[in-house]
């Protein structure tokens, strides 16, 4: 069974009576389980769209888009949230770290949500720190941080619900190439550890370092796909 | 997919909200503050006051006696029945009415049979089922003269031996021998004004002479020349009486005149009356058992005459025997009657006070009061509302962003609603709190200030508190405000849990 399955998938954007943005123009993707993809293309070409789409952070204007063999459109917005919250992970470009809270309190966020109590969270999340090497900024606010080491923050957000699918939207491309590096051998460590990862990046050097399957996209379509 | 409640945690996100900026909030705080502290002051301050008027006044005798006024044993003019005769415009017609409707208050019963109250219509009182005693009050003053002491007008009241009132407040001497002894007890404080302030002082006042004397026309002038009768019969409206009371009433208003005055009819002599001292009555105090009724009229009393000897004295001016007691008052055997004795009075052409209907008349104008200073401090909770919808609509325009990312990591919309309506609601609970705070201790030193104020003026001296919290107003103060402040948030939450994650991540 593919972790994740699009059929003929489009979103679009109404931004005036006339005026339609076709993000998704019919996206066809399947990704195996435990399979770490990279999706390249243009700026504007529809890749944020389709990790959101995919992560059920929106909905699709048509099509279907499956993860882990549930149908997306079946679940309430409850429910939706239960998805979001246990069986994906995002990592964004700009971190989306939490300025007011140390380390350890960002990367607990979701378990808030899902009930977790404070010791527990805090338990974790200093787990998790210490995997991506910031043990010892635990308590750090992010602004006291170096930009790789927020991203490894938010890097160990996404893992903290323990997800099947993780969803990377250029989680490099704020940060330099060694810093990046490191980001990359985060993922790769992720991958190794059964996690499915869908990554999108202009690192054409990374996309083809460290994933099984790059795929292109352009004008809201995957190419080579008809 | 269970454990998705966590009350603890958003909680907490809430109250980072409320601390994130704090000056903000505190305003929005201090408007339910002033909220909650005026609705607990005016509640308790209405509360307290009912209570206060009640036990100084309630009490199972208070709550047994009718207070009963005379009159001159005809009835007078009925409002409805004053009409303005003659050709002139609507508005002219209703002028006159009013004034002539003022005119006809001053001074009248309007609109009530009013029998006299005399030795006869006593005696029928004390016939009716339910009634223990009947017993005028008898307040009468004279010139008197103790030694070398004289006075103009001294007050005195007759004493219900029977009942031996005032016996608890005699310390100095003794009480009355019988009902209708000639002796009398003097006030403490007319000793004082007479220089006797020592025990012994005091003492040595026992077993004087008073005479007492009916107070003559200072001016010496007859009935005719008195200004002040002149302008009393001037006031009155002799058209709403028959043909045959108007021909009745110069003859009453002249004995009147010669009872009061002692002008026009020089043929009267007036009778000297000499009672012996027998004792000395303290000023009431706090825990006294007052009897509204008889004790109302005694606050000025320097004198007191048991009750028998003063009617006698009372009755041998000829115009008291025309006109009657000016009140009296009846004891009914049990506080359920009164009600139906009171009824019974009025039926029979007596104006009839129940202090049970007084206080219930005083407890609901109280009331009224309070339910109306109670909305307007409803308004200043309304403005509360508004802040807390204007800080809360602001907070979450500011907070999109964190909104946004909490709905990413998986929030529900209906746990980004709750953070926002436990922040108003911490915001109103915080307010409410204070405000009842703060009003409980501005009650020790403002009831200490008013009690002062009401005692000094008041008839009687009072005994507890001019606030009454009640039990209900600590629990429901702060729970109001929260609920007030959650119903205000419903539109700034609902906005919160509406954000869309996707924008609300796009836009940094
Ligand atoms: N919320 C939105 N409203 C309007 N247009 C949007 C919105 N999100 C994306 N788009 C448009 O959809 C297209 C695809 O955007 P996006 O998925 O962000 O591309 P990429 O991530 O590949 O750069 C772009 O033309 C973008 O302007
Ligand atoms: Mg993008």
């Amino acid at each position: 069974m593919s972790a994740i399955r699009t059929r003929d998938l489009v979103k679009e954007y109404r931004l005036g009576r006339d005026n339609v943005v076709r993000a998704l123009a019919g996206v066809d993707l399947e990704v195996e389980a435990g399979e770490f993809v990279a999706l390249l293309g243009k700026s504007g070409s529809g890749k944020s769209t389709l990790l959101n789409v995919v992560g059920g952070l929106d909905r699709p204007t048509a099509g279907q888009v499956a993860v882990g063999g549930t149908e997306l459109a079946d679940l309430s917005e409850r429910d939706l949230a239960a998805f979001r919250a246990r069986t994906v992970g995002f990592v964004f470009q700009s971190f989306h770290l939490q300025p007011r809270y140390p380390a350890w309190e960002n990367v607990a966020l979701p378990l808030v949500f899902l009930g977790v109590g404070r010791r527990e969270r805090r338990r974790r999340a200093a787990a998790l720190l210490d995997d991506v090497g910031l043990a010892h900024r635990i308590d750090h606010r992010p602004a006291e941080l170096s930009g790789g080491e927020q991203q490894r923050v938010a890097f160990a957000r996404s893992l903290v619900s323990e997800p099947r699918v993780l969803l990377a939207d250029e989680p490099t491309g704020n940060l330099d190439s060694e810093t990046s590096r490191q980001i990359a051998g985060l993922l790769e460590s992720a991958h190794e550890r059964g996690a499915t990862l869908l990554l999108v990046t202009h690192d054409r050097e990374m996309a083809e370092g460290s994933a099984d399957r790059v795929i292109r996209m352009a004008d809201g379509r995957i190419e080579g796909a008809s | 997919m269970t454990g998705r409640a966590s009350p603890a945690s958003l909680l907490a996100l809430a109250v980072d909200g409320l601390r994130r900026k704090i000056g903000r909030n505190l305003l929005t705080i201090g408007g339910v503050f002033i909220g909650v502290f005026a609705l607990t002051l005016i509640v308790s301050l209405g509360e307290g006051m009912t209570r206060l008027v009640e036990t100084a006044v309630s009490g199972e005798d208070n709550l047994r006696q009718i207070g009963l006024s005379g009159g001159l044993g005809r009835p007078l003019g009925d409002e409805s029945e004053i009409e303005i005769f003659g050709e002139m415009s609507d508005a002219r017609r209703k002028r006159l009415r009013r004034a002539a409707l003022a005119r006809t208050r001053h001074g009248t019963f309007i609109g009530r049979r009013v029998r006299a109250l005399d030795a006869a219509s006593l005696a029928e009182l004390e016939e009716i089922e339910h009634v223990e005693v009947a017993r005028p009050i008898v307040l009468e003053r004279y010139e008197m003269t103790a030694g070398e002491r004289e006075t103009e007008a001294t007050a005195t009241l007759g004493v219900d031996v029977r009942r031996g009132r005032y016996a608890d407040r005699v310390i100095e001497g003794r009480y009355f021998t019988t009902p209708g002894a000639d002796e009398a007890l003097i006030h403490e404080y007319l000793a004082y004004q007479w220089g006797c302030v020592s025990d012994e002082e005091l003492r040595s006042l026992l077993g004087i002479e008073l005479v007492l004397e009916p107070i003559r026309n200072p001016s010496g002038g007859g009935f005719a020349s008195s200004g002040f009768l002149a302008e009393m019969l001037g006031r009155l409206d002799l058209s709403a009486l028959s043909e045959e009371e108007r021909q009745a009433f110069p003859k009453i208003v002249e004995k009147l005149g010669r009872g009061l005055f002692g002008g026009g009819g020089a043929a009267t002599v007036p009778k000297r009356h000499v009672v012996t001292v027998v004792g000395i009555v303290r000023e009431l105090e706090a825990g006294d058992a007052i009897r509204v009724i008889e004790d109302g009229n005694a606050s000025r009393v320097d004198v007191f005459l048991p009750l028998d000897t003063a009617t006698r004295f009372f009755f041998e001016q000829p115009v008291n025997r025309e006109i009657g007691f000016g009140r009296s008052y009846v004891v009914v055997d049990d506080a359920e009657h009164v009600g139906e004795v009171e009824t019974e009075l009025r039926k029979r052409g007596f104006t009839a006070f129940s202090v049970a209907s007084v206080i219930s008349r005083i407890g609901g104008f109280l009331g009224a009061l309070t339910i109306v200073v109670s909305l307007l401090t409803g308004v200043a909770l309304l403005v509360a509302a508004l802040g807390i919808v204007n800080t809360m609509v602001t907070s979450v325009l500011e907070r999109t962003h964190e909104i946004g990312l909490w709905k990413a990591v998986g929030a529900t919309s209906g746990q980004v609603r709750t953070v926002f309506l436990l922040e108003a609601a911490m915001i109103g609970l915080l307010g409410g709190l204070l405000g009842l705070g703060v009003a409980l201790l501005v009650q020790i030193p403002a009831d200490a200030l008013a009690l002062r104020m009401i005692s000094e003026r008041a008839a009687f001296p009072l005994q507890g508190s001019v606030f009454h919290v009640p039990a209900w107003l600590p629990v429901a103060g702060p729970l109001l405000a929260a609920g007030i402040a959650m119903l205000a948030a419903l539109y700034p939450a609902h906005r919160a849990a509406r954000v869309d994650p996707v924008r609300a991540l796009r836009h940094e």
